[in-house]
């Protein structure tokens, strides 16, 4: 069962693409009684092992970073332009509150303004403002005030959001769901394992820079160089009433097992596993064709001769946003999925999957 | 200080994405006498190498500039070109580029600007329909001077001191500087004991996809990676004011397109440049990217940062650089080294974690 005070700190936790030490640093703390060692890459991706007993090596990853922004520059009147760091919709910017982090580790609170669409005919109301349109206010009066703060170019911006149990308390609301789902399924899989004697070294890695292209998974990919690959992330869920009925991914409803997305196609023979093991394991599960978009998987498939590969997914609601929603039983019934794949691979079950693709 | 002698040879030399030799050798008559070895990647990238006891560190200028490549041949003599690099066709209208034959002949040409009937008047020439005239009167005639499909097309321009003797304009700033200035930086570490190991790399092929930043990345296996590009932000009159701009210094880019800066080496530098009084300025680049998109995710990743020479007109045939910015990353990098040490790269990976 995942534990409400770490999804709590690991979602709230700042960390935008470049700058994720800070959530690193819960990840680290949370699994330092369950695993044998940490190791990072050179861009500031953590990496959690346990020690198999055999050569295998299963490398989970979900990735630490989150959307944001970083301080593009200091307005002469104290306002503050940003730079987007990740995919932000133009409808999720204004009125948001955000905090900069100074070089010095201060926070500065600051709300999206951006001007109103007044006087402009009833279309500009239609319009959502682009990041390069709006300006953080932090309420000063001056560029020199600004400064006197610490503020600097490239200090990152992280959203403000809250930790929520919602009205059916399996429903959580907060921000960075998206992917610190992931981080949480990884870390509570190796809490599971602490005292299982596994064939494969588990590798749980907090990949970085994922949401400017993957950029820690390429890296970590390169340096565990593992046998079989998990990228957990969070899919879009269609079950809002704006939506239509786009797939059967809904909240709720299990595991998701990714089939594809814009960066990688599953491994028919893991995806087959996978399933068989819900069934063993009589868990509900989903199936994801996402049609655009990437995880980390675009990257851990690829390197060196390609990895035994696929994408779990977590369904969420309103992703790239302030306040994402996601149900627990989903990420526990992932947890499940995942712990029951590390304690059943060995050379022969990796041998059968690789088959699937001969 | 920079030697305007050599930053014309640097220029002036042709060496368009996948054609890049001619440029390759003047850097390499730059660098001889004053590092420990100089060897190739095997698309043409060269890397000169100062022995030292320490962490691998190597900074990149990418040697090759945009350029086109012949196409076809017309019946009348004119050569349809492709372009290699970003090309937009309204800075190519009207002017002179060379075209080198296999053997090496070197052909002048001059980029015709006449469009299909029926265009509208303000718009742009579409790429496809882009031409070089050779200034002769048949087909066989080109084929005569031995122009083939393929052979390289190099822009041509005046290397000028301008009025203010600071603000210089040449072809192929991008990004011979980077290349002059990793140069320089090697020259002035010549008598220097250094703890770490010094490579400096003249990149092929930035422009169509850094990919000789991923090889000699791949080959060296750096600790610490910087590249050293043009860009900088807006100081003309038609668009918003930047800070990053000619006679600002040295430009730390925080991120572009390709890569996040390495938010440690971010704030070392910026120490560096006060405790030395050295120019610089930090900068959101929205777009573009540089070699530092591949350098930093060789391996388990080095800890990596473009620094950028603000410059104007670029990836056209005449673009500017102020020589000051130039003083200043060049200073900013020597400085870097003689301190850089196992020490201070375990603090900067410590920065991350």
């Amino acid at each position: 069962m995942a534990n409400m005070e770490f999804l709590e700190n690991i979602t709230l936790v700042p960390g935008v693409s470049g700058y994720e030490k800070r959530v690193t640093r819960v990840m680290k703390d949370y699994l330092s009684d369950c695993v044998d060692e940490f190791q990072y890459d050179n861009l500031g991706s953590l990496v959690a092992i346990k020690k198999g007993t055999g050569k295998l090596k299963v490398l989970m990853t979900g990735h630490v970073d989150e959307i944001g922004f970083v301080v593009k520059s200091i307005e002469k009147n104290g306002f503050i332009k940003v730079h987007p760091l990740g995919g932000w919709f133009g409808k999720n910017i204004s009125s948001s509150l955000m905090s900069i982090t100074t070089r010095e580790g201060k926070e500065i609170k600051a709300v999206f303004g951006g001007s109103l669409p007044r006087g402009k005919g009833p279309e500009a109301r239609k319009l959502a403002p682009m990041p390069n349109e709006v300006s953080l206010d932090i309420g000063v009066d001056s560029k020199e005030e600004a400064e006197a703060l610490g503020i600097r170019v490239g200090d990152p911006v992280t959203p403000v959001s809250e930790f929520t149990v919602m009205a059916n308390p399996k429903y959580l609301m907060s921000k960075a769901w998206d992917d610190r789902a992931g981080v949480a399924v990884i870390c509570e899989v190796m809490k599971n394992l602490k005292d299982v004697e596994t064939e494969a070294s588990i590798y749980a890695a907090g990949t970085i820079q994922e949401e400017v292209g993957c950029r820690g998974a390429k890296t970590v990919g390169q340096m565990v160089q593992p046998d079989v690959a998990f990228a957990l992330d969070v899919c879009f869920s269609n079950d809002v009433p704006e939506e239509g009925e786009m797939n059967d991914v809904k909240l709720g409803c299990g595991v998701v097992l990714g089939v594809l997305d814009g960066g990688v196609i599953a491994h028919t023979g893991l995806l087959k596993k996978m399933e068989s093991i819900c069934k063993e394991l009589e868990l509900p599960y989903q199936l994801d064709v996402l049609v655009g978009g990437g995880t980390d998987s675009g990257e851990l498939s690829k390197v060196g001769a390609g990895v035994v590969n696929m994408t779990l997914s977590i369904p969420s609601r309103y992703m790239h946003s302030h306040r994402t929603i996601i149900c627990k039983d989903d990420l526990d019934a992932t947890v499940k999925v995942l712990t029951e794949f590390c304690k059943q691979i060995n050379e022969a079950v990796l041998e059968e999957i690789k088959k699937d693709k001969q | 200080m920079a030697d305007l002698k050599m930053l014309e040879a640097f220029c002036q030399a042709e060496g368009i994405s996948g054609h890049e030799k001619e440029a390759v050798r003047v850097m390499k008559s730059y660098l001889e006498g004053y590092c420990d070895e100089i060897f190739y990647d095997n698309l043409g990238s060269i890397i000169a190498h100062k022995k030292g006891n320490g962490p691998k560190v190597l900074f990149t200028g990418h040697i090759d500039e945009i350029g086109f490549v012949v196409k076809e041949i017309t019946e009348d003599g004119f050569l349809r070109i492709h372009p290699v690099g970003g090309w937009s066709t309204h800075k190519m209208m009207a002017q002179p580029v060379t075209v080198t034959t296999r053997t090496g002949r070197k052909c002048p040409g001059i980029i015709g600007d006449t469009k299909k009937p029926g265009s509208d008047r303000n718009s742009l020439m579409p790429m496809s329909d882009a031409y070089v005239d050779l200034g002769v009167a048949s087909k066989q005639e080109a084929i005569d001077l031995g122009i083939r499909i393929g052979d390289p097309i190099c822009p041509k321009a005046d290397f000028t001191v301008m009025n203010n003797p600071n603000y210089v304009s040449a072809k192929a700033w991008d990004d011979r500087v980077g290349a002059a200035i990793c140069t320089d930086v090697i020259r002035a570490m010549k008598d220097e004991v250094l703890n770490c190991d010094l490579y400096v790399a003249g990149t092929v092929q930035e422009e169509v996809g850094c990919r000789g930043a991923k090889t000699v990345g791949q080959m060296i296996a750096p600790d610490l990676s910087i590249a050293i590009d043009v860009g900088g932000e807006n100081d003309e009159p038609n668009a918003p004011k930047g800070h990053a701009i000619l006679g600002s210094g040295a430009a730390i880019c925080i991120q572009d397109m390709s890569a996040l800066a390495h938010s440690g080496l971010v704030e070392h530098l910026e120490k560096i440049c006060e405790e030395h009084n050295i120019k610089h300025t930090v900068y959101v680049l929205g777009y573009g990217g540089t070699d530092s998109g591949e350098l930093s995710k060789v391996g388990a990743g080095s800890v990596n940062l473009t620094i950028s020479i603000p410059s104007r007109h670029i990836h056209s045939h005449n673009s500017m650089i102020h020589l000051g910015d130039y003083d200043a990353i060049v200073s900013l990098l020597c400085e870097f080294v003689k301190a850089f040490d196992q020490d201070v790269l375990e603090a900067l990976k410590e920065a991350k974690r």
